[in-house]
């Protein structure tokens, strides 16, 4: 995994960076689940970097940007729009551990299965090229976070299906393209045993 | 009760129309439906160089004879087409037996007068969707089929007539031990329409407790085949 990571093109400064953490990760490292909704003082993908790269992330305490039902169906709504999709979670998950918290389960699930039906038929069928890699990526992002804190072994096993899936050559020609270097930096923090303050 | 075999392959639905035909107060047909990719013609052909093939294997005549006795039809369209739906209809069939590779429209599942039944490899409302018999293998909880009437959602519908608890500790493979719970479909298509036509057919709640199971991946596949080897 780490030596997968560490191949990963250093285009960015936060990849220079994650790959430089990455050659001695600190696994003593862990996540407090927060109990009640944060804000973080940093966008959803600066705080995404952080929680990769295990540093700390400003909070305040906060509340979500609307109800959660109403989240949920502008979610489904979006669900053949990747564009407004990743702007909705990013903005929803400016503190993505909130991503855990037991208000999400619903919105979990949506993201699992749109992961694990649509858009895998869609990368098995043609290739990772024919979907949104920003969006494919802060998904499998939050589903790492997931994976990291829970004993529901259907989160982990999104994220070895999609390492499996990954051509090794292959990274992705977006905006965002560290989403990736993050995504397997997150997923190597879900593999690791206690990482998480339960 | 009038009971369809619902199938694209005229094989397939023979191989459940045979172990079936000598049910009591079960009026059975075989109704074929080209697959969505596929032209209809094809199918047509297809099917009935099968059903020919077919009636000259050595078996009863009761059963070779079964294209010849109108109880094979088919359907020109897909299962879902507004056409198949009516003539679904008219054909006032009670129970429709799932044996194809799709999904079905809400149209389609009340054409049939109770519904259409599924009998899925995982024992609901715990395990739903796809490798649920992995994951049963991987969580250490007991194997089995259930026989419930479809909905439009994946494995949500609510009616399940039999579940039982299957064992497979006999198989060194996974898809060795898949196959073995796939062909016991004609099995439990059985016992289910033993229930639906005994006095009191009651059934158990899909409530939705239980989670959706996704296609498993490579590494925990390696995990399960380790787990009924050991088993063995």
């Amino acid at each position: 995994m780490c030596e997968r990571l560490l191949a990963l093109p250093t285009s960015s400064d936060f990849a220079n960076k994650l790959n430089r953490h990455f050659q001695s990760p600190n696994l003593s490292a862990r996540w407090d689940i927060p109990e009640t909704w944060l804000n973080s003082q940093q966008s959803c993908l600066l705080s995404l970097q952080a929680l990769a790269l295990d540093e700390s992330i400003e909070l305040s305490a906060g509340v979500p940007e609307m109800p959660r039902d109403e989240f949920y169906e502008i979610l489904i709504l979006a669900a053949r729009n990747p564009e407004q999709r990743f702007v909705l979670l990013t903005t929803e998950y400016s503190f993505p551990l909130n991503f855990l918290h037991p208000s999400e389960e619903k919105i979990r699930e949506h993201v699992l299965e749109r992961l694990m039906v649509q858009d895998r038929a869609v990368i098995e069928r043609k290739s990772f090229g024919a979907v949104e890699s920003d969006d494919l990526f802060l998904r499998l992002n939050l589903i790492a976070i997931q994976a990291a804190i829970s004993t529901d072994l259907r989160f982990i096993d999104a994220l070895n299906y999609y390492y499996e899936l990954l051509p090794s050559s292959w990274y992705p020609a977006s905006q965002h393209p560290w989403l990736l270097n993050s995504f397997l930096a997150l997923y190597a923090k879900a593999l690791t045993p206690a990482f998480v303050n339960r | 009760m009038r009971v369809g075999i619902l199938a694209n392959s005229y094989l397939s639905a023979f191989t459940i129309y045979r172990q079936l035909h000598d049910l009591p107060d079960c009026d059975l047909y075989i109704v074929l439906s080209p697959l969505p990719h596929r032209s209809p013609i094809i199918s047509v052909l297809a099917n009935f160089a099968r059903m020919i093939i077919g009636s000259l294997s050595p078996m009863s005549w009761q059963l070779s004879s079964v294209p010849f006795n109108r109880r094979v039809i088919f359907l020109p369209h897909t299962i879902d087409h507004p056409g198949s739906v009516a003539q679904l209809k008219k054909l006032q069939f009670d129970v429709g037996l799932h044996k194809s590779g799709g999904i079905y429209r809400k149209e389609t599942i009340t054409a049939f007068r109770l519904g259409i039944l599924n009998p899925h490899i995982g024992l609901l409302p715990e395990y739903r969707g796809r490798s649920v018999m992995e994951w049963s293998l991987l969580k250490n909880d007991p194997v089995g089929i259930s026989v419930f009437f479809i909905d439009t959602g994946i494995d949500t519908g609510e009616q399940i007539i039999i579940k039982e608890q299957v064992d497979v500790s006999h198989y060194t493979s996974i898809s060795e031990a898949k196959e073995f719970l796939f062909n016991l479909d004609a099995t439990f298509f059985r016992k289910a329409l033993k229930v639906l036509n005994s006095a009191e057919p009651g059934f158990q709640l899909n409530d939705g407790s239980g989670h959706r199971y996704y296609v498993m991946s490579k590494l925990f596949q390696g995990v399960v085949q380790e787990i009924l080897e050991r088993r063995l």
